[in-house]
């Protein structure tokens, strides 16, 4: 990882046509000025730990592993029964 | 009464008014824009957002004081307005809101829950959005106690 240090009113280039500005430094937290073409997708770090957890979390639910989980989680009171026939919609 | 066809909790009678919308899907699921909430008595507070469209997709579920009590939805004013949010933001049975973790479980690691971007319901609308919170001192990988060591939920 390229590491540099910017002051506040400083910016770094990235490519052609990216410009990345500290416009702010302050109590723990950084204000970035971000100028790109239009094409270019910009997103906070936090929507991509939310699609990664999301994408892991789906993997998660097969009936098996759901019916282990509920066991363990509920020291055995999830039977596999109710998995398959209580289930209904929550008003 | 419509009945969906699920893979992990096999068919499920529901309402044309149960469905949930998401307008603007999950991240990472952002086709899936229709999920019913369903819960078993003998599994609360655990709740299951199923999608109406792929039926091998499904999450677990908490509400998010099932996890920390005293939590505090921080959830940005587009993310409350995409659910026709009027009110304060608050998570909470008596602010009318829904607000859900998403449960993450890995092999040989405790589950964690994702506190950092819960999803939050408007039930008077029927829509949902996943608030991605920036301004929130939770984790994305909150981990779950077994055996309630987060005051018993377990």
């Amino acid at each position: 990882m390229l590491v540099i240090r910017r002051r506040a009113g400083e910016a770094v280039l990235i490519g052609d046509g990216i410009e990345v500005r500290v416009l702010e430094a302050a109590g723990g937290r950084v204000t970035l000025g971000i100028t790109a073409p239009r094409e270019v997708l910009i997103l906070r770090e936090e929507i991509r730990l939310a699609a990664e957890e999301n994408a892991a979390a789906a993997r998660a639910v097969t009936p098996e592993r759901l019916r282990s989980i509920l066991e363990r989680w509920r020291g055995g009171a999830g039977s596999s029964s109710s998995v398959s026939k209580i289930f209904r919609p929550l008003r | 009464m419509p009945v969906l066809k699920t893979k992990n909790f096999g068919p499920i009678e529901y309402e044309a008014e149960d469905v949930i919308e998401f307008p603007r899907g999950l991240p990472a699921f952002e086709e899936e824009r229709r999920f019913l909430l369903v819960e078993g008595p003998a599994e609360r507070p655990v709740v299951f957002l199923q999608s109406v469209e792929r039926e091998e997709l499904a999450f677990i579920c908490l509400p998010v004081r099932a996890v920390v009590p005293d939590y505090r939805l921080a959830a940005s004013p587009e993310d409350l307005e995409e659910v026709g949010w009027k009110g304060e933001a608050e998570a909470g049975s008596e602010s009318g809101l829904l607000c859900l973790a998403i449960v993450t479980v890995r092999e040989g690691e405790a589950p964690t829950a994702n506190l950092m971007a819960p999803v939050v319901i408007n039930p008077e609308t029927r829509r949902g959005v996943q608030a991605i919170q920036t301004e929130t001192p939770y984790s994305h990988r909150h981990p779950l106690g077994v055996g309630g060591e987060e005051g018993g939920c377990w």
